[in-house]
């Protein structure tokens, strides 16, 4: 349904140098497919989920939305499309203007677009149950909801229009635990009945294992490891993918007592450097010579994910993605 | 901090009956009511809530440092000294040797405008007259060592904002620890920081408290960080603890219904088809509380007598405390369940 091919985004540091934010990104969501992008800050996760609905201008790189290209878009072309791709961002606090009632927060990309105002009033009431929230809500003000209620609401925007897919740019991260939950059940829910598909963007890959299909994980602007759910989380292949699974602590006593963790030694590498080679070869404990020389491309093994790696891991993970090797 | 081999003789803080008041609006807001706590040397207490539990409130109360108009009692007692009934010049004298704080962001918690010698140097000066500034700024180069930043003694002339935020954080530990404090609290150390960087600082600042017997409180909301380091844990709603016990006891016999909502609402990395569950209705905050169990209105056990009575925090178990009317049966169902 859409395709991204080869995303760049570069911006200038200086006159000198230049960051690479994405360099060179390319996948694929299907119909009511959920798409996990992965990694950790300054990877470019946010910055290709941006790109795709061009709240960002991408450097270069195509996206398609249903075969048909949007990067040379007009903004007047563009709109039509808008209705059909939707973004929803992280902090449910700054997301709504205070001085809006949910009603007319919920009303606004509908009178953008021109609906007549009694199927926007019985649209608002629709959205409201569509989201678990009672339709009294709809007078009430940003201040009187809780952060779970106001992530529902900008949900409940965000579908205004009839999207067939969203941009979730860690919807959740925000949220206390136990309302997290309850987020992650509705977009599961919402997905399964209006055949949405998600482009859902996380630090965390442990949030994201109940709702993902597919994943890819981000690595400095590079997709370094991508495949079937299952099979990265069971059996990933990059170092990287196994160091991001084992950091992730599990509620469970006995087991992170018998995790052997893979504690990365020293930080991520300065974006705006320039790497020769493999960008996660500081921190990895397979690279080798040749490692500083190639930069990996997205490679098919044996098995069933891409990796950008060398050197990839051989044998299944262990709980929590322990390196066996 | 002292070296390896020397022990120290202290009995950790002991925290009794805390209570923390704000004042919002002409009205008191309750934060923290009555709330006991015991930090043993060397192991790692995890203090576990969500947002609005009072987890935050509850060590910056106990240790001074609310801003003035909050009205804080009880006793925190650390090396036979209770923190609540000194001066603040006095206290002052007190943060930083024998208690010391880190918090969650390193990015604003040092000075931009000094290097981060000067402000390790400045850590151990304040408490130690007879140093030298060259020994103070030879002491900090090992300090900084100690927590793990490469070429330690080169980077003594750099300023904050040339190191990442996790060597940041190292170098709030390094001088968090300068003086050897017999506790450390820790308010979300690691959540601002990437989760590769996350296991290293927890991994610091535990095997370092271990070392020097430090004792060490966590402040959290991370179900996954506590299992991974935590002795003991104490589990925070609406402004009380509503269960403590050892870190197995909690994970393991968890006998109040809200330790039990918030383990089945983690993710899980390592189960394929577990779908966490969220606890119904909205969490609320010591503020809404009048009678009655804080939790009554989202628990699914809740009787008649918990929407009118106060739950006392009682002992289950020897060292496993429950403030729930119905723990024993809330605790029958769950070794049923485990079983």
């Amino acid at each position: 349904m859409i395709e991204v091919s080869n995303l760049v985004k570069t911006y200038p540091v200086n006159h000198r140098k230049e960051l690479t934010a994405v360099g060179g990104v390319s996948f694929s969501i299907r119909e009511g497919e959920t798409l996990a992008l992965v990694g950790e800050s300054g990877s470019g996760k946010s910055t290709v989920g941006r790109c795709l609905l061009r709240l960002i201008e991408p450097t270069s790189g195509d996206v398609r939305y249903r075969g048909k290209s949007i990067t040379g878009l007009s903004r007047r072309q563009l709109r039509p499309l808008r209705q059909e791709l939707q973004i929803v961002f992280q902090d449910p606090y700054s997301a709504i203007d205070p001085r809006m009632t949910i009603e007319a927060f919920l009303a606004e990309p509908m009178q953008v677009h021109g609906w007549a105002r009694p199927d926007i009033a019985v649209r608002v009431t629709e959205l409201l149950v569509t989201v678990d929230l009672g339709p009294e809500l709809a007078g009430r003000y940003p201040h009187e909801l809780s952060g779970g209620q106001r992530q529902r609401v900008v949900i409940a925007r965000a579908l205004a229009l009839r999207p067939r897919l969203l941009v979730l740019d860690e919807p959740v991260a925000a949220l206390d635990v136990s309302i997290q939950a309850g987020i992650m059940r509705l977009l599961s829910r919402l997905q399964r009945d209006q055949g949405l598909s998600y482009l859902f963007i996380a630090h965390d890959l442990a949030v994201v294992r109940q709702l993902s299909h597919r994943v890819a994980v981000m690595h400095r602007g590079l997709i370094v490891e991508t495949g079937a759910a299952k099979d990265v989380y069971t059996f990933p292949r990059h170092p990287y993918t196994r160091a991001l699974l084992s950091a992730i602590p599990m509620p469970d006593p006995r087991l992170e007592r018998q995790r052997k963790r893979i504690v990365l030694s020293g930080d991520p590498p300065d974006p705006a450097d320039r790497i020769e080679g493999c960008a996660f070869r500081s921190r990895c404990w397979k690279s080798e010579e040749d490692c500083s020389k190639e930069e990996p491309t997205l490679t098919a093994y044996d098995t069933p994910t891409l990796v950008a790696c060398h050197h990839p891991e051989t044998e299944p993970a262990g709980i929590g993605a322990e390196s066996r090797s | 901090m002292m070296g390896p081999g020397i022990t120290r003789t202290t009995d950790g803080l002991r925290v009794r009956d805390l209570t923390v008041t704000f004042r919002a609006d002409g009205r008191d807001v309750p934060a923290v009511r009555g709330l006991d706590l015991d930090v043993r040397p060397g192991k790692v207490l995890a203090l576990v809530g969500e947002s609005g539990s009072g987890k935050s409130a509850s060590v910056l109360g106990m240790l001074g440092l609310l801003p003035p108009g909050t009205r804080t009692t009880g006793t925190a007692m650390v090396n036979g000294v209770d923190l609540l009934s000194l001066s603040s010049a006095k206290l002052r004298r007190r943060l930083g040797k024998d208690v010391a704080i880190v918090f969650q962001d390193p990015m604003t918690s040092l000075n931009p405008v000094h290097t981060v010698g000067q402000q390790v140097a400045e850590a151990l000066l304040v408490h130690d007259q007879g140093l030298s500034s060259r020994q103070a700024r030879a002491r900090a180069g090992e300090l900084l060592a100690r927590v793990g930043i490469p070429a330690a003694v080169r980077r003594l002339d750099d300023y904050p904002h040339q190191f990442s935020g996790g060597m940041r954080q190292r170098v709030m530990i390094a001088i968090a620890l300068a003086n050897s404090p017999s506790v450390l609290v820790a308010d979300e150390p690691t959540t601002a920081l990437d989760v590769t960087v996350q296991a290293q600082i927890l991994e610091l600042l535990t095997d370092l408290c271990r070392e020097q017997q430090t004792g060490l409180v966590l402040v959290t909301h991370d179900l996954g960080v506590v299992a991974g380091v935590a002795d003991d844990v104490a589990v925070m709603y609406a402004g009380r603890i509503v269960e403590r016990g050892t870190v197995d006891e909690l994970f393991y016999r968890n006998s109040h219904p809200y330790t039990q909502g918030l383990l089945a609402a983690v993710p899980r990395i390592d189960l394929a088809d577990y779908e966490p569950e969220p606890i119904p209705g909205t969490s609320r905050s010591a503020a809404g509380v009048d009678v009655g169990c804080s939790f009554a209105p989202r628990c699914s056990w809740a009787a008649e007598t918990c929407l009118t009575d106060d739950p006392p925090l009682q002992d289950l178990r020897p060292g496993h405390g429950v403030a729930c009317l119905r723990a024993e049966t809330v605790a029958a169902a769950q070794e049923r369940k485990s079983r």
